[in-house]
């Protein structure tokens, strides 16, 4: 485990509280289970969580959850990764779309709740178009009212979990002559609805995480409606500043997968490195541990009740280079037994890392980001 | 070993030690001062020196209340180095700090009357390291012999500590066999010296832990420094870029610069980071200092030299100019990039203590 993981989990009674929980619930699961990580297993795993009430221990505890602070929260996720846990099925609708019905849901919409803990309701997030990737405002799907419904049209693209999933959260233009960030709606809807079709999109690792999700004269009930109509960009982002506990989580991760490649490579026993190879070692270690005291800062920060600042993108900026970075030393420390293919592979990591200056926010777009919001560099033309 | 309360800064003690110092240093330190300064023959100006220790205290900052000092630790050091850093600050704070730490944490009584007049700035004292080939000394019988290389301040120095036989030694003002030729690198704001000690009498303070706390100090302080030069470089190339117009736009609105400032963003608030957790480290005592000095020490190297050069090319031109300060935050970033040890060597010495 990296340091920073070890100091969060000493500091955190919470956690200590879940590893004894784990100590019966993970054998129990394994038991069932063996290696199985399918959805089915990790829906499965997701239920026996749920009745701990460790599914989303940050959220209220009249909500299912436990009410726990940042740190906390990084501690638990630190736990379960280090004990080798199954990720759960619901990831999407328990981190993002939760929170999201909580802070703008109606009662209705608010009564999922309890469904998406223990993994009877599945959601996925409907944001990303064909023509709308970084630029998410220039979103197409149309929204159009008609009595008490809206009849939706578009196609949606990279949805994530978008075969398993049983909801979505949809954005969805509801104002076309309005400015791009200010006509569009969040709808929360089943995906059950007649003329919704989905595609499973294969990614370049060979799994089929993603799917396209096509929408032809859908009606939508207006009680769908998430939030107050022509808000949905605002209602997005209250799902996106929910992530700071996940970018902490997966700094501190990294860190720990960095300590386990060096581990892997202490001299003593065969031969050490070839100096050029070491010295690439030692600076993903340095990159990883310089990594993790960001994250340590913007903890600190979010104990005393700051909100979250600029370190947030940095953070993600420097962790999405950092997983690339690390997965191609691993690769040219195994040579081409790395390149087996498989899930789990050294390999398959390094595929999969491409993703992590793409997904949540291009590099590009990022460094846009700290450039104009934090050093004040003027909009480009 | 000196008995020692810590007195731990708040966010708001640490902001205000900062804004103090800072605005010290902009009054009587500023560009000007500092061109003076390049140019005087001490490489420092003394009134300045004396006002930073009677009305800040800096000298004493690690030294107990006891001992004429602050009794604060290396977390409000660096907040005050990088204030220096960020100026180009040319007076010994840092070689003082190191001497005074390497007394202060001694393993038997120290010399309080030495200790005092060290806190209170009214002598000067510095370190001769091991680090990166820049010292070769031992010690017989009570006596230093040898040369230590590229000593920070090593002219204007009264007492210096210096690392032998992987000990820390004691060598009291005006101790006979010292030698000290000044050297001017390219730098002119950092004055350095060869010091050769020829059966100089010595007294022993530390051991290897206190030799490995003496490099590991030196690595954070000159860390913290090249934070501040490093933000300061990044802060002067946002502002231009804000100011300068070409192609009908002021170049800060093209992308590619944007790019280049949240690259170097980045990593000096990553610096920032690693700089406050080894400071910290130090402070308590936490088994760590070491490895998170050398840490601090291989990224701030690179991030300094890094920020300056992107600085020196978003000004363009005007960067390249003798008249431009960029210049000398240039000499200054390569000068503290090599002394102690650059990033290659110090992530050599990260991959001995990891076990690589």
């Amino acid at each position: 485990m990296g340091q920073f993981a070890q100091r969060r989990l000493a500091a955190s009674a919470a956690a200590r509280e879940l590893s004894s929980f784990l100590d019966d619930a993970l054998p129990d699961f394994v038991r069932q289970w063996g290696a199985d990580r399918s959805f089915v297993a990790r829906l499965d795993w997701q239920r026996r969580l749920a009745i701990g009430r460790w599914v989303a221990p940050g959220w209220a505890p009249e909500l299912g959850g436990r009410g726990l602070g940042v740190a906390d929260r990084v501690a638990c996720d630190l736990l379960l990764s280090a004990r080798d846990a199954p990720i759960i099925a619901g990831i999407l609708g328990v981190n993002n779309v939760g929170p999201t019905l909580a802070a703008w849901g109606t009662p209705e919409q608010r009564s999922s709740l309890p469904r998406i803990l223990d993994g009877s309701e599945l959601w996925c997030q409907g944001f990303s178009e064909p023509e709308a990737g970084s630029d998410l405002a220039s979103l197409r799907m149309s929204a159009l009212r008609d009595g008490d419904d809206y009849i939706v049209n578009g196609q949606k693209v990279w949805t994530s979990q978008g075969m398993e999933a049983s909801h979505c959260q949809l954005l969805v233009r509801t104002d076309p002559a309005a400015a791009k960030h200010k006509g569009i709606s969040a709808l929360a809807i089943p995906l059950d609805l007649a003329g919704i079709e989905r595609r499973p999109l294969r990614q370049i690792t060979g799994a089929a995480d993603f799917a396209e999700v096509f929408f032809r004269d859908v009606r939508v009930p207006v009680s769908c409606l998430l939030g107050p109509e022509n808000e949905g960009w605002n209602v997005t982002m209250t799902t996106l500043a929910h992530e700071r506990a996940g970018v902490i989580t997966v700094a501190a991760m990294l860190e720990t997968q960095v300590a386990r490649l060096v581990a892997n490579h202490q001299a003593t026993d065969g031969d050490p490195l070839p100096p050029v190879a070491q010295d690439e070692l030692v600076r993903r270690y340095v990159e990883s541990r310089v990594l993790g005291f960001l994250g340590e800062r913007s903890l600190a920060i979010a104990e005393v009740g700051g909100a979250p600042g600029p370190e947030q993108s940095l953070i993600k900026l420097s962790w999405s280079q950092l997983s690339q970075d690390l997965r191609a030393t691993e690769l040219s420390l195994k040579g081409l037994d790395g390149l087996k293919d498989g899930s789990g592979s050294s390999v398959y990591g390094y595929l999969e890392a491409r993703s992590s200056t793409i997904a949540g926010g291009t590099t590009e777009v990022m460094k846009n980001i700290v450039a104009e919001r934090v050093l004040g560099l003027p909009k480009g033309a | 070993m000196v008995d020692q309360v810590r007195l731990k800064s708040s966010p708001d003690e640490l902001q205000a030690l900062r804004d103090a110092v800072r605005a010290v240093l902009a009054a009587r330190s500023g560009e000007p001062a500092i061109r003076a300064a390049a140019d005087s023959v001490d490489g420092f100006d003394r009134s300045v020196w004396q006002l930073l220790s009677s009305q800040l205290g800096l000298p004493g900052l690690l030294a107990p209340t006891s001992h004429g000092g602050s009794g604060a630790g290396f977390e409000e050091l660096a907040v005050v180095l990088a204030e220096c850093g960020r100026t180009l600050y040319p007076g010994p704070v840092l070689a003082s700090a190191l001497a005074l730490d390497s007394l202060v944490h001694g393993d038997s009584d120290g010399d309080d009357v030495l200790m005092q007049a060290l806190a209170t700035g009214e002598i000067l004292g510095t370190a001769a390291l091991d680090l990166a080939g820049s010292s070769c000394l031992r010690v017989e019988q009570g006596r230093l012999t040898g040369s230590a290389r590229f000593v920070l301040a090593g002219a204007a120095a009264d007492t210096v500590v210096a690392i032998a036989d992987d000990a820390v030694w004691h060598v009291r003002p005006g101790a006979s066999g010292v030698t000290v030729e000044p050297v001017l690198l390219v730098d002119p704001t950092r004055r350095l010296a060869h010091v050769s000690f020829d059966g100089t009498p010595v007294t022993r303070l530390s051991g290897a832990a206190g030799a490995s706390r003496l490099r590991s100090a030196a690595c954070v302080g000159i860390a913290a420094e090249q934070v501040g030069g490093a933000e300061a470089s990044l802060q002067s190339a946002i502002a231009y870029a804000k100011l300068r117009t070409q192609f009908g736009q002021t170049i800060g609105s093209f992308q590619s610069l944007k790019h280049r400032c949240a690259e170097v963003f980045l990593q000096v608030e990553s610096g920032r980071a690693a700089v406050e957790r080894a400071a910290r480290s130090l402070d308590e005592h936490d088994g760590d200092e070491a490895v998170l000095a050398a840490i601090a020490k291989a990224w701030c190297s690179d991030a300094y030299t890094h920020a300056v050069e992107s600085s020196l090319q978003i000004h363009g031109g005007i960067g390249f100019t003798w008249e431009h300060v960029t210049h000398f935050h240039l000499k200054r970033a390569k000068t503290s990039e090599l002394l102690f040890g650059d990033s290659r060597y110090h992530r050599q010495r990260i991959a001995a203590m990891l076990g690589l």
